[in-house]
């Protein structure tokens, strides 16, 4: 079976601060690596390629950087990895990401299953792989924790809140992996090495043939205006009810 | 115009539809207040006949199983919260919260990172994108108080910190602090609320 894996590259950290002059992310100093959920994914991409042979394609959308993230794609040991970068993708919203990315898988082609990871760790919005099998008109389970393939049709068991939930859909589809699915590998030295000699094929809009329309900020209803960090608004009050920072004598023999 | 977190919570985002309508946005539990219905109001319900084709329905659930252990942690109505962070070191370190949890009759919460890292269900987690929590007490054990930790608990009525480091921004929320090693601290405080409780 044929699997393309989507993957993003995202900043090494969830202590992020904000810079107060430009109210933007602080990106300096913080290294790069590949979003933990879509670790999962490749993982889940392999273990399914070693029991039912085929190929893993990995696949990101980003800066041209994001070639790092797919390189590590190859070292765990996907098979061949696709960038697109374009300028033209600046701004892209989520609308926009799915859009770009399903055209590139059907650029690929020829794939019985797309697998993302739950979420981005950075946007946390989990809705680009929904939004690529919408795009793509193939059925789709996100939050997946076990698969069964068989056949032409595949088994999901889907971890909810509180429940698990085991559907069936007919192959080509899209899975996103939850961080419970499984362990993801960690590269070896002959899969990174392995890894270095691989051409990793950089597409533009015109190489997928998408819609300028459909990309970037024009395709993007949404915008981001502001950033903050979240606020501790019931903590002011409970701290002068209760007298804060001091440790009670009851406690203390 | 929509504000939602990013980052595991460590950042908010206000986003804007121009030009776009209808839009959709879904709501967190518990982000806002619930509002009584008033008693007098009444509306029309409405039903509305569909038609579809089945084909049409990419998907056939199979099986739903309830997940019998999620069911026993509430920690959105619990009134005692025993959390565990990092600070815990490693997954079956969780034992002692677990003991204090139940010889203060409270439930177990944890920091993102532990669930992040699997050594406890995700129906555990405190946070931004976990559970927001306002229970009486919340006892927060080697959790150094990253803001979308503190965004999700930081409403309880009484905080106690156990962390070894006196700079961790836990100790900005709470209440009662001690800068200490969670392996000393926990069992002793298991212990007093055992002989105080009679719990154990």
């Amino acid at each position: 079976m044929n699997i393309i894996v989507c993957i993003k590259q995202v900043p090494d950290t969830s202590e992020i601060s904000i810079d107060p002059e430009t109210n933007t992310l602080v990106r300096e100093g913080v290294p790069s690596i590949i979003n933990p959920y879509d670790e999962n994914a490749i993982e889940a991409a392999l273990q399914l390629k070693e029991e039912y042979g085929g190929t893993v394609t990995a696949l990101s959308m980003g800066p041209p950087q994001a070639e790092e993230a797919l390189r590590q794609a190859l070292a765990m040991g996907c098979d061949d990895a696709v960038l697109i970068s374009d300028r033209a993708l600046a701004g892209s919203d989520t609308l926009a990401t799915s859009y770009v990315l399903a055209e590139a898988i059907q650029k690929i082609g020829g794939y019985d299953l797309v697998i993302c990871g739950k979420q981005a760790f950075d946007g946390d919005t989990a809705q680009v792989g929904p939004g690529i099998a919408e795009q793509l008109g193939i059925p789709q389970a996100t939050y997946a924790m076990e698969v069964k393939v068989d056949g032409k049709k595949m088994q999901v068991k889907r971890l909810l809140a509180g429940s698990f939930e085991t559907i069936e859909m007919k192959l080509p589809a899209l899975i996103t992996a939850d961080k419970h699915m499984n362990v993801p590998r960690h590269a070896g030295l002959r899969g990174v090495m392995a890894a270095r000699k691989k051409e990793i094929p950089t597409w533009t809009l015109e190489d997928i043939q998408a819609d300028p329309e459909k990309c970037g900020l024009s395709g993007s209803p949404t915008t981001v205006v502001e950033i903050f960090p979240p606020q501790r608004s019931s903590f002011l009050t409970s701290c002068v009810r209760h007298n804060c920072s001091k440790w009670p004598a009851e406690f203390s023999r | 115009m929509q504000t939602r977190p990013a980052f595991g919570g460590n950042i908010m985002a206000r986003i804007v539809t121009r030009n776009h309508r209808p839009q959709m946005a879904t709501v967190r539990p518990r982000v806002m207040q619930r509002l009584e219905s008033p008693p007098e109001h009444t509306a029309e319900i409405v039903e509305v006949p569909v038609s579809f084709d089945e084909n049409s329905i990419m998907t056939k659930i199979i099986d739903i199983a309830r997940d019998e252990a999620a069911g026993q942690v509430n920690l959105q109505d619990a009134e005692i919260i025993v959390s565990g962070g990092r600070g815990l070191k490693k997954p079956e370190n969780f034992a002692i919260i677990r003991e204090l949890a139940d010889a203060l009759g409270g439930v177990v919460g944890a920091s993102r990172p532990t669930v992040d890292d699997g050594w406890i269900a995700p129906y555990h987690q405190v946070g931004q994108t976990g559970s927001t929590v306002q229970p009486r007490l919340y006892i927060a054990c080697g959790i150094s108080g990253a803001v979308q930790h503190l965004a999700g608990m930081s409403g309880a009525d009484c905080i106690v910190a156990i962390n070894t480091d006196p700079a961790a921004p836990i100790f900005e929320v709470a209440h009662y602090g001690i800068v200490g090693d969670v392996f000393e601290v926990v069992p002793a405080l298991t212990e007093i609320a055992r002989e105080e409780l009679g719990s154990g």
